[in-house]
């Protein structure tokens, strides 16, 4: 606020006060900048605000101040108003941000909170946004009874710190192949025409995904990969795609310039063969030009730059790391098994799942067609969807928003009864489905901003549309700690009795009928979505244990006084449970069907490495025998700082140098 | 040893699905207790001695069929380790014929020290895959160190013949521990396997060694084993193992 001009009634040289105002100015103290501050921003009348004005006025003056900073006379003024009785005008009239020892912190201690970021004046940046806009969004987009479910761990809204975006998408390549690389819609960036090589595509895809990573809060995942750059890839040798294809990697996976200095969070899906919905469509080639002929003719292209894809994932990165970004989903339908080499490719994705544990398995039975994203999520598409196929370019998705419902919370109020519990378990879930189009009436309002919107990427429109096509978009409903809300119930774990697991499964059968009828009401489109969890685990944990301590600790895993507490992950059984993997992928995935927008299954190897044929042989049954939808594999590994040694298992020291500086890699989620 | 029925098999262990037995399988796994080598480095050393006591880990062999009939959609076949489960041969094969009735093959895991049981589940096709342990190079002092017992070494020699010309699969494997391995003796073990299927260069790992000397004996690097690999696999086909 900029407060200035003429000293009052006093004439003493000294008594002049000076305020520091917020645009880099020092001027002399008038009370009517608070006035006009308080008619323009929370609609005061002025009467009113010149009687507040007044009294800050005193008490400044009676503080004998020479300086008084713009942010100090709001406090002051706050304060007055709060005096007053006026709770509304103050709660309008707050500042956002962090007090000055909070800021000093993140100079000088590191942020531990993503794994993701790592500590750097970019992180900072980061966390000083995230933190006034979380603020932001708990007061001024959600109304006051979402941001106290928030606040008390009834649900969680995830990404709060990146209110004004959306949270993630799904892309297609063809929309480059076809327009270039166009960085907004304003036409203020350089601007290039489609690619004709594919080192150039591949370049306008990763500078794409970085850009994008500005407007979305999660990840940015890219649709059919292998075969959306196989029209370039005509006539190449095996070893001219294997060095694209590392490329493209290394592109993805060095570039630390998104937001607060992280890797963008990538998706990569691929298939072995050209699934159905692609197969008679018209292929883009280089120019963005049709080629002529049908995606169908380019499938010896595809395989081969899948191949090297995978060959440049075992191999991992010149210290033999694994790549964390971008992550590899691979498509198996029904086609998978018909098409030529099926076996050995999958011994290739299971030899990096084994050793490296970056793939993603995803099964599209009969005619379901996916894309992944993020831990798991999914978009499932529907028959408009599949008319999008004929112009892949238009296959652009998203979810707009995630939230989790805090399943043995529920539980606890309903105190095991199962009526009240659903009872609970609905009213988390209004909430949820309240929250969601207040966040879908927020970003409406900046997207309708146009060309001039924070948005300008999902703005722009090039093909008759913006890129950001908001009718589409889903709003994800997450669940945390169905295992604990069954045990507070039953008395038994999931994994523990038929009946336990049987009420799980209708727990999760009664929200997805639920989200399906508020979603209506509401007019959006509400999955169900295992929420990649883990902090929220620990968040919800945390806050049961101080809310409801008797309830919570009968069921809360970890080691329960001190700060190592969490609630199992959605609808996974315990990770601890003495479960074979075969009974893991078949219980766990008999939930997935109810889970429209993803859900997964780890399987933990531990410290065996298995045998790469003999995790194909697995891959291929739960495929056949299960309704699982997607699985992945953890090992564990340690690489030395030292000497980068890459060690298998978890090692306290180097078995190469002895050293102890050693980390190790495992999944988190 | 007709008089003895499956019932009467002990059964220390069951690992419902194995991804690390056997290349391309998923496998269960029984643990059969009781061996007649005492390797200071075992880690099953508890099948091994005392073994009597542990009553309550006995698993029912009715009940280990009746998971592998239930589960024939997802497993393979078997692997059948110890201890050394030769040693209960007389209740092993209505075992064995059992399973082979539920439509499983079977691994079986041995020391080589009774070539002619294993000759008897051949000539009976009871078995599909033989590993067999080298616990050593082919000499009595370093054998019986190795394996903690004197050792007739011509039994163990034989085993090595008759496997490898046996024509079921099979692989040979050396867990390389420091003191009783080194690495001209995993290139003579290789020289003696020559014409085998496959010889497995195990690391070792000293956390569950069963005496304390070894569980204070660090293993060789992992780069220390890539090197005997590319030695062996001058004379067999080698594969190593890390884990």
């Amino acid at each position: 606020m900029a407060v200035k001009n003429k000293k009052n009634d006093v004439d003493s040289e000294d008594r002049t006060l000076f305020v520091r105002t917020s645009d880099d100015d020092i001027r002399s103290w008038d009370k009517m900048f608070i006035v006009k501050s308080l008619v323009n921003e929370v609609n005061m009348p002025e009467a009113d605000a010149l009687k507040v004005a007044t009294e800050v006025e005193g008490f400044i003056k009676y503080s004998s101040l020479k300086f008084v900073s713009a942010p100090l006379v709001r406090e002051i003024t706050n304060t007055k108003l709060l005096e007053h009785g006026y709770e509304g005008y103050r709660k309008k009239y707050t500042r956002l941000g962090l007090p000055l020892y909070d800021m000093t912190g993140l100079f000088f201690n590191s942020n531990k909170e993503n794994s993701n970021v790592h500590h750097s004046s970019e992180a900072i940046n980061l966390t000083i946004s995230g933190i006034a806009k979380k603020e932001y969004a708990l007061l001024n987009v959600f109304s006051d009874d979402i941001a106290t479910a928030y606040q008390n761990g009834t649900i969680h809204l995830h990404d709060l710190d990146y209110i004004d975006r959306p949270y993630c998408s799904g892309n297609s390549i063809e929309f480059l192949k076809k327009y270039g690389l166009v960085m907004d819609g304003r036409g203020n960036l350089t601007v290039a025409k489609p690619a004709k090589h594919a080192d150039v595509l591949i370049l306008h895809m990763t500078k794409f995904a970085a850009a994008l990573q500005g407007q979305f809060a999660g990840a940015i995942g890219w649709d059919a990969v292998n075969l959306f750059i196989a029209p370039y890839l005509k006539g190449m040798d095996y070893d001219r795609i294997k060095q694209l294809a590392q490329m493209m990697i290394y592109e993805f996976a060095q570039q630390a310039v998104s937001r607060g200095g992280q890797v963008t969070f990538t998706d990569t899906n691929y298939f072995w063969e050209v699934p159905k919905h692609f197969a008679d469509v018209p292929a883009i080639g280089p120019g963005g030009k049709f080629t002529g002929n049908n995606y169908s003719d380019y499938l010896e292209e595809a395989q081969m730059f899948a191949k090297a894809a995978f060959e440049v994932y075992l191999k991992g990165d010149a210290y033999g790391r694994p790549f964390f970004f971008p992550k590899p989903d691979l498509h198996i339908t029904e086609k998978f098994f018909k098409t030529d080499e099926n076996e050995e490719f999958m011994d290739l994705a299971c030899d990096v799942a084994s050793k490296m544990g970056n793939t993603y398995f995803i099964f599209d039975r009969g005619d379901d067609v996916k894309i992944s994203e993020c831990c798991r999520l999914q978009f499932k598409l529907n028959d408009s969807d599949l008319l999008d196929a004929k112009s892949p370019w238009k296959m652009r998705y998203s979810a707009m928003q995630n939230i989790t419902v805090n399943l043995p919370r529920a539980a606890y109020c309903a105190r095991g009864d199962e009526t009240i519990l659903f009872e609970k378990i609905d009213h988390a879930m209004e909430l949820a489905a309240k929250a969601h189009v207040q966040k879908k009436d927020f970003i409406r309002r900046i997207l309708a901003l146009g060309s001039a919107s924070s948005l300008p990427i999902l703005t722009m429109n090039l093909d008759g549309e913006p890129y950001y096509r908001f009718d589409k978009a889903s709003f994800l409903l997450g669940m945390l700690g169905l295992n604990e809300l069954v045990q507070y119930v039953t008395g038994e774990e999931m994994h523990e009795s038929v009946g336990a697991y049987k009420f799980g499964l209708k727990t999760i059968a009664y929200m997805r009928k639920r989200a399906e009828e508020l979603g209506k009401k509401h007019n959006i489109h509400m999955p169900l979505e295992q929420t990649p969890a883990e902090s929220t685990a620990y968040r919800m944990a945390k806050l049961d244990m101080e809310h409801y301590p008797k309830a919570a600790e009968k069921v809360v895993k970890g080691t329960v006084g001190t700060p190592y507490i969490y609630y199992t992950n959605s609808t996974y059984f315990n990770i601890g449970a003495p479960m074979s993997p075969m009974d893991r992928v078949t219980r766990e995935g008999s939930f997935h069907p109810l889970i429209d927008a993803g859900a997964m299954t780890h399987v933990w190897l531990g410290e065996s490495q298995p045998e790469p044929r003999s995790l194909t042989n697995f891959v291929m049954k739960t495929f056949k025998n299960t309704q699982n939808t997607q699985i992945a594999f953890s090992p564990e590994m340690t690489l030395c700082k030292t000497c980068h040694n890459k060690m298998t298992g978890l090692k306290d020291k180097c078995d190469r140098c002895g050293d102890t500086k050693v980390d190790g890699i495992t999944r988190c989620s | 040893m007709q008089s003895k029925t499956e019932a009467d098999l002990k059964i220390f262990g069951f690992i419902e699905n194995s991804f690390v037995d056997w290349d391309g399988m998923i496998t269960s796994v029984i643990f059969l207790p009781g061996c007649n080598f005492r390797c200071p480095f075992c880690h099953n050393h508890e099948l091994i001695s005392g073994w009597e006591k542990l009553k309550d880990r006995e698993i029912d062999s009715s009940h280990v069929l009746r998971i592998l009939s239930d589960n024939t959609k997802w497993i393979d076949g078997i692997t059948v380790t110890g201890g050394e489960p030769t040693l209960q041969i007389g209740a092993l094969v209505p075992f064995l014929e059992k399973v082979k009735k539920i439509g499983l093959k079977v691994k079986l895991d041995t020391n080589g020290t009774n070539p002619s049981f294993l000759k008897t589940l051949v000539d009976m096709k009871l078995v599909d895959h033989i590993a067999m342990d080298v616990k050593a190079k082919l000499e009595a002092g370093a054998y019986s160190k190795a394996s903690g017992v004197d050792v007739d070494l011509g039994k163990i020699k034989e085993s090595i013949r008759f496997i490898i010309s046996s024509g079921i699969g099979h692989e040979f494997r050396t867990t390389v521990v420091p003191g009783l391995v080194s690495e001209s003796d995993v290139v003579g073990i290789a020289k003696d396997l020559k014409g085998c299927m496959l010889y497995a260069l195990q690391k070792y790992h000293k956390e569950h060694a069963w005496k304390e000397l070894y569980r204070n004996t660090e293993p060789y690097s992992d780069d220390e084993m890539r090197g005997m690999e590319k030695s062996a696999s001058e004379h067999v086909a080698v594969k190593l193992r890390l884990r």
